[in-house]
């Protein structure tokens, strides 16, 4: 769910428009925190569109979460493009 | 007189949102006796890579009715706020206009169209704010923000950008509510389809979780699509989240 930008940043895959899946990264997302009303614009509560980390792009967002996370519980090889990436555990996707 | 106040560029990740100085500011001006503050508004500026924002690239700006003799009380004490409470890291921008006494007022709202739209610099902002005599105003860091908080000012005079921060509770009779009685409340001016149909003051709205309105022709317009399947003289629910994103 993840690439690289321009600058070498980790930048949503999906977009602006991939509420589905902004919703499905946040659900597994350790780090995720509200951000104040007025910038929130998904209708699910738990998304990284609604995410005070998510730092807008031209075409998506990328994730400023601080030490990014990952709940290992939760990533099996069946969801793992949808964890947040830690070094070494799987690189950027297209 | 009417006044705009807008700033911009005050937060970082961990602070507190711009909306809620806004707020603090249009709260202190009342209390201090200065005049009587609107409700604020948001503002989507260019989301550009040459443009350093923390998150959002928004402005908050609102109107308030003071006594003129009261401008540069308000002036200062906003200008003292953002110094005090803007987070470290912040490049917070000030603007306060007078409406009446605006030269140009189609230019400021240009300015706000042309943020939107394109980069522009401080320089330029600088430059109009003295032709028009607002007061702009930087207060720390790189004062980027001022770039936003003119901006913010102008889309606000356009009366057609937008949405209004918060959300408003509505009392409703299992989750609806007849336009006449959503009207009564004073967050809404009207009750709007996204066509742009005005609705009649019996017609029913479920609402939903969270009723935002959006600054349509300088009004808080609800706005709300049609209901599919309409049962029981419900024709309409107001928008999702995600249709108000584009506001």
């Amino acid at each position: 769910m993840w690439h690289i930008d321009q600058k070498g940043v980790r930048e949503f895959a999906g977009g602006k428009e991939d509420w589905q899946g902004a919703a499905r990264v946040a659900a597994l997302c350790l780090s995720f925190r509200p951000d104040v009303e007025e910038e929130q614009i998904a209708d699910e509560a738990r998304s990284c569109y609604n995410c005070r980390y998510r730092r807008w792009s031209t075409v998506s967002f990328t994730c400023c979460t601080p030490g990014r996370q990952l709940d290992n519980r939760a990533c099996t090889g069946q969801h793992q493009r949808e964890c947040l990436p830690r070094a070494g555990h799987f690189p950027a996707y297209d | 007189m009417r006044i705009l106040l807008c700033i911009d560029d005050t937060d970082n990740l961990e602070s507190r949102g711009t909306g809620d100085l806004a707020a603090e500011i249009a709260g202190a001006l009342e209390d201090n006796g200065w005049g009587e503050s609107s409700y604020i508004t948001r503002h989507q500026l260019l989301v550009h890579p040459d443009i350093p924002y923390t998150s959002h690239n928004s402005a908050m700006c609102f109107t308030a009715e003071i006594e003129a003799s009261c401008l540069e009380s308000v002036i200062a004490y906003a200008a003292t706020y953002l110094a005090l409470e803007s987070a470290p890291g912040s490049d917070p921008g000030l603007c306060v206009a007078a409406v009446d006494r605006l030269k140009r007022p189609e230019q400021l709202v240009a300015f706000g169209q042309k943020a939107k739209q394109s980069v522009v610099y401080m320089a330029e902002a600088y430059a109009l704010a003295e032709q028009l005599g607002v007061h702009l105003s930087e207060h720390g860091g790189s004062g980027q923000g001022i770039i936003g908080a003119l901006a913010g000012a102008g889309l606000r005079l356009s009366g057609n950008d937008g949405r209004l921060k918060g959300h408003l509770v509505i009392e409703t009779a299992n989750g609806t509510a007849a336009v006449d009685d959503i009207c009564a409340h004073p967050g809404v001016d009207e009750v709007r389809s996204l066509c742009g149909s005005v609705l009649a003051g019996a017609e029913l709205v479920r609402l939903g979780d969270r009723v935002k309105t959006v600054l349509l022709d300088g009004k808080s317009v609800l706005l709300v699509v049609p209901v599919e399947g309409a049962a029981g003289g419900i024709a309409w629910q107001t928008c999702s989240k995600q249709r108000l994103k584009s506001y």
